[in-house]
């Protein structure tokens, strides 16, 4: 069921309908959190139901086994991790390995690996890397001690399958999310008015921006010739930024207000990424639930900065190969996690962003560098192919042909119209006039509604549904 | 004047807004009506007397609407397709669509070689209609008509509608719930579509057992009491010619 759809806002009335009717009853709010979850990841395909019930189960019992038997803790640990990973390759990664492993052997003749995949298996469960990764934290936490584990399997599966966030996060941690879901909050007008920004917003940034954006990316990246115009490809590029960020930052946004909503508390999971004057501060702004849970979980427990300088650029390196690949079966992934590595790498290794000073040129001049960095990785990211993505930089850097983005109207008004936003940002314009203009707020959101209706393009899924 | 902003209060400008809007805006009758049509289609029930198969010929040329006016008492549906074939799948389609009742069975055929011949033989426009996700057909049929109200626009398709200037080239489609399509074309040209046509027609032809096939099929309906009626479109001349010739139909 995707947000966007007219489905889901049905099944969004009857849910907080009934919860209202349940009211302050704990057991029954998990048990219909839980139902309605269920029922709206199923709607997609029940089978995999059976994924998110028995990749929870595992870490459930893992979980307590740990804290019940501390001298087998790493035993458990290690099986939960098998169990999670091995589902996680078997469904995303198992079509990618074999056709490697066939390359390798050469075996595209007669026999192949590939070839003799069950179907079932190349089917790619929707959100399956954000709820393993969800799981897998809860079982991490209590294997550290930094968590104890719940004995209510109610409250657990309400944690892991919560529909706001189940297919395409924020990754929301069990320290965080079990004790608020023992808690009832009431949900104050000021928190509903909070919930109601986020949603419109949301559905804002994906209804007009991203989906507007998306025939242009698509129209660029899968024409059989490669363009020849430099500025045709900084334009898509750009477009294909603004789209990722809307599509991904929109749902998060549409995830946090219904939380809210709830009485729910999810993090923050963008802070306006491309305003980033350094590759470090990019990824404390962009999709920061996934960056601290590999932060967390990869990056200091392979021992982080504590162990020397070259081991850390290594730690560094793998963390992001390894945020490459969690994003998809395919080497552009892994590439687009290199060229970040490389970046981070020189950025670590010069302290460029610093050495250049702190005047508003200095800065400008660093945000300009990093953007075109960032710019340089999503080709990779978005091209159908490492060749084509070779292909599409070497254009971008000959400087030939038009000096036009290629954009039309559309795609330019709706560009010109996310980077005013971040500007305001960039600026705290709009945290200076939040809650100052209440007359004005509600008409402003007033024209988001009808631009959300009159200005949708056409209805798509989310891009990180796919990973 | 409100301290707080109100959700309420925003629903209610943004509604008024949005209405306002909805009769100023253009829409686009194409994409949510044409959606709508052929879900529609796809999906009637069975109550026609008179069913109607085909091709695009034929579902742009006979009105349901104007056929019920001289049949008093008979329900009409047109079922035709782009690409709709005279085959097994469409006759099995278009028979579950009579009705059960004492009134008369009729099925009218639009014979053309494209429908006769193997090009049809996919019916790809109809198989693609029903095999939508069900969701997809639910927000078709019961979301459409509110989608055209509020059809989606774009800061181009609103500089065009404003604008002065005039269109110098246009198709539009009037979509009728009864499976009639009423096409205009400008400028119209006779010609345009017959070289893809004769590449059509080169690679499919149409052969004694496609005929074969109908006339069994024809046999079956009326030994079970269905009327069964055929006639050939009206099309340009240079197009009959290409049928008649290179399509074999005359020949066969």
């Amino acid at each position: 069921m995707l947000f966007n759809s007219l489905i889901f806002v049905a099944f969004a009335i009857i849910f907080f309908l009934v919860s209202k009717i349940i009211g302050k009853n704990v057991k029954g709010r998990l048990m219909w959190l839980t139902t309605a979850s269920f029922f709206f990841y199923g709607w997609w395909d029940w089978r995999f139901l059976s994924l998110i019930v028995i990749s929870g189960l595992i870490d459930y019992f893992a979980a307590l086994g740990i804290s019940r038997y501390p001298g087998r803790k790493k035993l458990l640990l290690v099986l939960s991790i098998i169990a999670n990973l091995g589902s996680l390759s078997l469904f995303k990664y198992s079509g990618f390995i074999a056709e490697n492993i066939d390359r390798l052997l050469g075996l595209n003749g007669g026999f192949s690996l590939a070839a003799n995949i069950p179907e079932f298996f190349l089917i790619t469960p929707v959100g399956i890397s954000f709820y393993t990764f969800q799981s897998m934290s809860y079982t991490f936490d209590v294997y550290r001690n930094k968590l104890k584990p719940t004995k209510s399997i109610l409250q657990f599966f309400a944690y892991l399958s919560m529909f706001p966030q189940l297919v395409a996060g924020p990754i929301v941690r069990a320290e965080t999310m079990l004790p608020q879901l023992l808690e009832v909050k009431r949900v104050t007008n000021d928190k509903h008015w909070d919930g109601f920004q986020l949603i419109v917003r949301g559905y804002f940034k994906k209804m007009v921006i991203a989906d507007n954006l998306a025939p242009l990316v698509m129209a660029a990246f899968s024409a059989p010739d490669i363009n020849s115009s430099t500025m045709f490809w900084w334009g898509a590029i750009i477009a294909f930024a603004f789209q990722i960020y809307c599509d991904f930052a929109g749902y998060s946004d549409i995830a946090r207000g219904l939380a809210l909503w709830m009485g729910y508390d999810f993090p923050d999971n963008f802070n306006h990424p491309y305003i980033s004057t350094s590759i470090r501060e990019f990824w404390e702004r962009w999709h920061i639930s996934l960056s601290t849970w590999f932060r967390d979980y990869l990056y200091i427990p392979l021992g982080g900065n504590r162990k020397g300088k070259f081991r850390s650029y290594i730690n560094l390196w793998i963390t992001m190969l390894v945020s490459g690949l969690w994003h998809g079966a395919a080497w552009t992934f892994v590439a687009w996690g290199a060229v970040h590595a490389f970046f981070a790498s020189a950025e670590r290794l010069t302290g460029w962003p610093e050495k250049i000073g702190k005047s508003s040129v200095a800065k400008f001049l660093a945000w300009f560098i990093v953007s075109i960095q960032v710019l340089i990785a999503w080709v990779f990211f978005r091209a159908e192919n490492i060749n084509q993505a070779l292909d599409i930089l070497k254009v971008m850097f000959s400087f030939q042909g038009p000096f036009k983005f290629g954009w039309g109207l559309d795609a330019s008004i709706f560009i010109s119209v996310i980077i005013l936003r971040e500007l305001l940002s960039a600026l705290h314009l709009d945290d200076k006039l939040k809650g100052k203009h209440p007359v004005a707020e509600m008409v402003f959101y007033s024209v988001l509604i009808a631009a959300i209706i009159f200005f949708r393009g056409a209805g798509s899924e989310f891009i990180y549904f796919q990973f | 004047m409100a301290k707080k902003p109100n959700i309420w209060i925003t629903l209610a400008i943004a509604a008024t807004l949005v209405t306002v809007l909805s009769f100023v805006l253009p829409k686009d009758a194409e994409k949510y009506l044409g959606e709508l049509f052929w879900t529609r289609k796809t999906f009637a029930p069975a109550k026609y007397n008179v069913v109607i198969m085909g091709d695009s010929r034929v579902y742009r040329g006979l009105s349901p609407e104007i056929m019920e006016s001289h049949l008093p008492g008979l329900k009409v549906l047109n079922f035709a397709y782009s690409n709709g074939g005279l085959n097994q799948t469409m006759f099995v389609a278009a028979e579950k669509k009579l009705a059960q009742n004492n009134k008369p069975k009729v099925i009218v055929m639009g014979i053309s070689a494209n429908a006769i011949s193997g090009y049809s033989a996919g019916n790809q426009q109809y198989v693609q209609e029903l095999n939508r996700p069900r969701e997809e057909i639910f927000e078709r049929i019961y979301f459409n008509p509110l989608r055209y109200w509020f059809s989606a626009t774009s800061p181009e398709k609103l500089k065009n509608h404003f604008s002065e200037t005039k269109e110098t080239a246009f198709y539009r489609n009037k979509y009728f719930m009864n499976g009639y399509v009423e096409s205009e074309k400008f400028p119209a040209d006779t010609m345009e579509a017959i070289p893809s046509y004769t590449k059509d027609f080169t690679n499919y032809k149409v052969t004694p057992e496609n005929l074969s096939d109908l006339f069994k099929q024809v046999k079956k309906w009326t030994d079970s009491g269905i009327i069964v009626a055929g006639f050939t479109p009206p099309v340009s001349q240079s197009m009959q010619m290409l049928e008649d010739t290179l399509g074999c139909l005359m020949k066969q």
